[in-house]
């Protein structure tokens, strides 16, 4: 198959939360094929011929069926289809691009490209931190630096801050560090965490750890008494996220710390997503381990970092030449540690007028979406919230389908949940807090530093004719009305 | 092997040119109240529509296709094979190929209105210009329509034969080797190069005699010329293809098509293979180019 079209089979899957298979590779692929040589589609007995996918199969492990293996091809169609379509058809006259998933990834900012800049052109730049001679000492400088900037953000000691290669690894190096400590034991956290936290502790649980998953309320929030109530004599760890990364409720994590600090159990928080936009200090919170991530915060990916409190230990999970104190062996990524180190400056100082912006964002989102859609919902309390966060269902209308119509008059958005209208497959969070995925729609806007007013009304201006054109009862209502 | 199968493979030994391909598909007519065998109908899609150029085409690939009144996905084709009744009022569904056409190219798309059977037999939509419904474009502000009037289409329209009143509940397009269930059917329909149509033409005529029909048009070709006109008239005809087929299935710039009731094609192969020896179609220039 074409990589365009490949590209568009995996987009399609990813917006519809299918999980592909090399059947489903198999059949797309031949459609594809067959298309590009015939001009028209296989139907169900090519299809069974040629892939040994027989029709129930196909209706099975695509989500619409042929409509959907015809659509994520390319394939032109017409479609009978209600609930799904693949996507609206918006001409637009004056296109702008709008990226609204900055709790997915920052675009890097222009202080940390400069930075960047000046580093690589340095021809003195590109020293070994661990050597011993002059060209090590600079590159263990930069990287001492961006150190000292990220605990200043944390009130923190500079030797308290490790850098690993991302808030992924930094979240399995807190959760797996801390179990390796015990041969068994306790430990506690949410239905809501972050896949990173999760997966790390399903497979803690399959190594005979025992894992309780408070539940939160429909609002999204958790009360710290939940915790305390949970923990038991045995509990080794309790990680919980500081904010939610799909619908943005931040947990007290502070009640939660003094309650571990009590109790004197290690508390874990990932603060990947709050970080930033939201004050967390470690030793005043009773955080013992804190983990954050540079392309959350305008750095580039490829790094992270972690808190790591003086009376708490980690057995490392990556050994080699002992960088970070031992506890993450690796020549360390200079640049990207750079990188992350001036942007947690820019942000520290600019915390508060940036919040107060989102704010005013979303209040602009709020009343347009209000005065479009009265029967939309918002996923998550808007009381204790991530001010750049908005998650956002929409009455019968697939996620999948405004996704991709979005994308086509370039706005970039997240499905808080995969296909929603009619699909199994729904975000762990939306069900976590008993959203109805059958019949909303959950798209997630997050807002990024600049991002404007004129952005938001430029997809006010688009969003009502797409919602009509995916069909919905609700859009159809509001066409009539 | 299928009747027509074995018909198919007659036809193409007695041509002489090995490997020789010709898209066939075989097309059944159910009339309201006829039983459609439960083999027949899981053929029908389910969630996408299709035009009759386009089952045809699929069909002749080797794919079988039941249209009803809800999988068909052209206005005109459900007219012509007697699916919807010409004069309905009403639009027949949200998407079909050529009411997405004119959706997708209308100034005011949010208020369009897809064309109903009746302004398909009124000439409206074939005559948009000049009936001044601009909705109806099919190629933008420079779109003349099909036809220079209304009343040259409802002319037009006139010719291009037509179940009506509608009686049929199904129309089945299937494959040479279709098996599942013993179909046997109304009319096969052939898609030729002007050579192949020459040696096709020498075989009906070698024991009839019979001149053949070509009554043509630019619209409606498949499922009007190749398909109801011989099921109705009990005769070969040849068409070009039209707007759709071209546009829509792609049917190849050098391909035509040759529609017959089942029971000619019969003699049509009979005449090839008696005839194998008087017409040596090997020889004939660019009769052995479109061998797989």
């Amino acid at each position: 198959m074409h990589a365009l079209a490949k590209m568009r089979c995996h987009k399609m899957a990813k917006a519809t939360g299918t999980q592909l298979t090399p059947e489903h590779l198999k059949v797309l692929d031949y459609a594809w094929s067959y298309y590009r040589d015939r001009r028209v589609g296989p139907l169900y007995t090519n299809m069974h011929r040629n892939t040994g996918v027989d029709r129930d199969t196909m209706e099975d492990i695509f989500p619409n069926g042929l409509t959907s293996v015809y659509t994520w091809v390319g394939i032109p169609i017409q479609t009978t289809k209600k609930g799904c379509k693949p996507m609206a058809l918006i001409e637009i006259e004056n296109p702008r691009e709008v990226y609204f998933d900055s709790n997915a990834t920052t675009p890097v900012r222009s202080e940390v490209v400069t930075a960047l800049t000046d580093f690589f052109r340095d021809s003195r730049s590109f020293g070994n931190p661990s050597s011993s001679y002059g060209l090590g000492g600079l590159a263990y400088d930069v990287i001492d630096r961006a150190r000292r900037r990220i605990a200043k953000c944390l009130r923190a000691e500079p030797a308290e801050i490790f850098f690993t290669g991302s808030g992924t690894e930094a979240n399995n190096l807190a959760i797996k560090g801390i179990a390796a400590k015990h041969e068994s034991g306790h430990i506690i956290s949410t239905n809501v965490e972050h896949p990173s936290v999760l997966n790390t502790l399903q497979q803690l649980e399959s190594e005979g750890y025992d894992v309780t998953y408070l539940p939160v309320a429909s609002d999204g929030t958790l009360s710290a008494d939940a915790v305390a109530e949970a923990i038991r004599p045995d509990t080794i760890l309790v990680s919980i996220m500081a904010a939610n990364n799909e619908i943005g409720t931040i947990y007290p994590i502070a009640e939660i710390g003094a309650i571990c600090k009590a109790r004197k159990v290690p508390f874990h928080v990932d603060a990947i997503q709050a970080f930033g936009k939201v004050r967390i200090f470690p030793k005043e919170f009773g955080i013992n381990i804190l983990t954050i991530s540079g392309h959350k915060i305008y750095a580039p990916k490829g790094v992270g970092a972690l808190y790591l409190d003086p009376e708490t230990t980690l057995d490392p999970l990556i050994h080699g030449g002992g960088q970070e104190h031992g506890l993450r062996s690796g020549t360390e990524n200079v640049a990207g540690i750079l990188a992350m180190g001036v942007a947690a400056k820019c942000l520290r100082t600019e915390m508060d007028e940036r919040n107060t912006r989102y704010e005013y964002l979303r209040q602009r989102f709020l009343n347009k979406l209000n005065d479009m859609e009265p029967d939309a919902i918002i996923n998550g309390t808007l009381e204790s919230r991530l001010p750049n966060n908005l998650s956002v269902g929409f009455p019968g209308v697939d996620s999948g389908s405004m996704l991709l119509s979005l994308d086509q008059i370039g706005v970039y958005v997240s499905a808080g949940s995969a296909c929603s209208a009619g699909d199994d497959d729904v975000s762990h969070v939306l069900e976590a807090i008993g959203v109805d995925s059958d019949h909303y729609g959950t798209l997630r806007f997050s807002f990024c530093h600049d991002t404007t007013k004129e952005d938001i009304d430029y997809l006010f201006e688009h969003l009502p004719k797409i919602l009509t054109q995916l069909g919905t009862e609700e859009s159809e209502a509001r066409e009539s009305a | 092997m299928t009747q027509i199968r074995n018909l198919y493979d007659r036809m193409i030994t007695a041509m002489g040119v090995e490997d020789l391909s010709i898209p066939t598909a075989c097309v059944k007519f159910y009339s309201n109240g006829d039983e459609i065998p439960a083999g027949v109908r899981e053929y029908e899609p389910s969630g996408l529509t299709l035009t009759s150029c386009q089952s045809t085409r699929q069909a002749s690939f080797g794919d079988s296709v039941l249209l009803t009144r809800k999988s068909i996905g052209c206005v005109a084709a459900a007219i012509t094979f007697g699916l919807v009744d010409r004069n309905q009022n009403e639009p027949m569904g949200e998407s079909l190929v050529y009411t997405d056409i004119m959706k997708a190219q209308a100034s005011d798309k949010e208020h369009f209105s897809p064309p109903t059977p009746k302004d398909f037999s009124d000439g409206t939509v074939y005559a948009c210009t000049a009936a001044g419904r601009s909705e109806f474009a099919l190629f933008g502000e420079g779109d003349t329509g099909r036809y220079d009037s209304t009343e040259t289409a409802k002319r037009a329209m006139g010719d291009m034969l037509a179940i009506q009143p509608a009686t049929t509940q199904a129309v089945f397009l299937y494959a040479l080797d279709f098996e599942d269930e013993d179909v046997e059917p109304d009319v096969v329909v052939l898609s030729v190069r002007p050579v192949e149509l020459t040696r096709i033409i020498q075989g009906y005529q070698f024991h009839t005699g019979k001149r053949v029909n070509s009554s043509m048009g630019g619209l409606r070709v498949v499922n009007s010329d190749l398909i109801v006109r011989p099921y109705l008239n009990q005769d070969i005809n040849v068409s070009t293809y039209c707007l759709g087929a071209r546009l829509i299935a792609e049917f190849e710039a050098d391909r035509m098509g040759i529609g017959m009731p089942f029971s000619i094609y019969n003699e049509v192969v009979q005449g090839m293979e008696d005839s194998s020896g008087g017409f040596p179609f090997q020889l004939y220039p660019g009769a052995t180019s479109a061998v797989a």
